[in-house]
């Protein structure tokens, strides 16, 4: 039975190969969250991550994973890949729908960076989703101080931010999945 | 369907002090158990024509006015399961530093001479038997600032992303008998019983006569479960 190959950091020199941004060897997946159906406003999802010492981090890089406003996750779309050079990650996205009575709209979420020998889950919800984020099967058995740490807040029309801490007493709850 | 658990002692732990970036950017807290979260199917990813015979070598893909310095080698394996069924479809992105050791990435300050015919990244999407095969040139080991003459030992990163969330990947693969190994704080980090496991083996089957020296590498990830796991 082969064992498990052993996850090593993703370094920081990374850009040029997952999230390129020129020609010389184009992209396969960018900031832009792609669907092939369902309608919904477009969002900006954006935020800071910080490291144990407040300091925001600018060699790290989130992928999401979401389904479309209809709530379906349609193969080969819904994926996003963004670096944090320039102090954040920003994703142009549409707020994912749901299709089940305990699941509340949310994204997921996994976090590289130099310093991480693991990559780490996690998921975003919104906070101006509460009756839904009262029934989802996930957040509802979580204490409300875990809740409020996973929820991405409107920061202005259409613009969300949910920021990532790494350490601290406002450290971002990661998932084992 | 359940996927297999992640294997805890495959695998480093989040806080290594050895690796000094560890310190402030590992998170303290445990994580929360996955309790009312299915797994993620990804059957397939939203690519471009940007992936093929082009994206996979590394000796060619990028060049400008010739072929890259270095030794040319062949890196091929397969993607598995823990079952070691393969995982056909599955994107493999690599990225490395040059012969001299030196990224193409601007952050990287090194003093070795870029080469203008290598930009060392490469894409691949694994066949029906779960294997890839990249022709790419022999990295160069580089200095760091993690400790007083600290070198990383030359390596190629690896990302993988399979069927499920769950088995996503990212690692990096050394080369045997390499003496920087023993001091290196990002490969020691790993569980001595599974250190092996990020070594390419020389293949001579894998070499092509006058062309390229062959190396193999595995990538074991998480699968699903056909029977339910006993704990």
């Amino acid at each position: 039975m082969p064992d498990h190959t052993p996850s090593q950091t993703i370094g920081p020199f990374f850009s040029h190969a997952l999230t390129p941004e020129s020609n010389r060897f184009p992209p396969i997946v960018d900031n832009r969250v792609r669907f092939s159906k369902g309608e919904g406003p477009s969002i900006e999802l954006r935020g800071a991550v910080r490291d144990g010492e407040g300091n925001v981090i600018t060699d790290a890089m989130v992928e999401i994973f979401q389904s479309n406003a209809d709530g379906v996750f349609e193969t080969g779309h819904g994926y996003g890949r963004s670096g944090t050079e320039n102090g954040e990650f920003v994703f142009r996205t549409v707020k994912p729908g749901t299709r089940e009575p305990d699941m509340s709209p949310c994204i997921e979420v996994v976090l590289f960076m130099r310093g991480l020998l693991n990559h780490l889950f996690t998921r975003i919800y919104f906070a101006d989703e509460k009756e839904l984020n009262e029934r989802d099967r996930f957040l509802s058995q979580l204490s409300a101080e875990t809740r409020e740490r996973l929820l991405a807040t409107s920061e202005s029309d259409g613009v969300y931010r949910f920021d990532i801490n790494m350490q601290g007493p406002d450290e971002t709850p990661f998932i084992d999945r | 369907m359940t996927v297999e658990s992640r294997q805890e002692a495959s695998h480093p732990p989040n806080l290594y002090p050895e690796y000094k970036s560890t310190a402030f950017r590992s998170p303290r807290k445990a994580p929360l158990p996955p309790d009312g979260i299915d797994s993620f199917c990804m059957e397939s990813l939203p690519l471009s024509s940007d992936v093929g015979p082009r994206s996979e070598n590394l000796l060619l893909n990028t060049c400008t006015t010739g072929e890259p310095i270095g030794e040319r080698i062949v890196v091929s394996g397969k993607v598995l399961d823990g079952d070691g069924a393969p995982l056909a479809g599955s994107l493999v992105e690599i990225w490395q530093a040059n012969a001299a050791g030196r990224y193409a990435h601007k952050v990287d300050r090194h003093d070795a001479p870029l080469d203008k015919n290598f930009l060392g990244v490469g894409r691949a999407l694994t066949d029906d038997e779960g294997r890839f095969k990249f022709y790419t040139i022999r990295p160069g080991a580089y200095p760091w600032g993690n400790h007083d003459n600290a070198w990383r030992p030359p390596h190629i990163h690896f990302s993988v992303i399979g069927n499920v969330l769950e088995n996503r990947l990212i690692t990096q693969m050394y080369f045997p008998g390499d003496p920087l190994l023993d001091h290196d704080p990002i490969f020691q980090s790993v569980p001595d019983r599974a250190k092996d496991r990020l070594i390419a083996g020389f293949d001579l089957t894998l070499t092509e006569p006058e062309f390229a020296l062959g190396y193999r590498f595995d990538l074991v990830v998480r699968g699903f479960l056909s029977t339910p796991e006993t704990t």
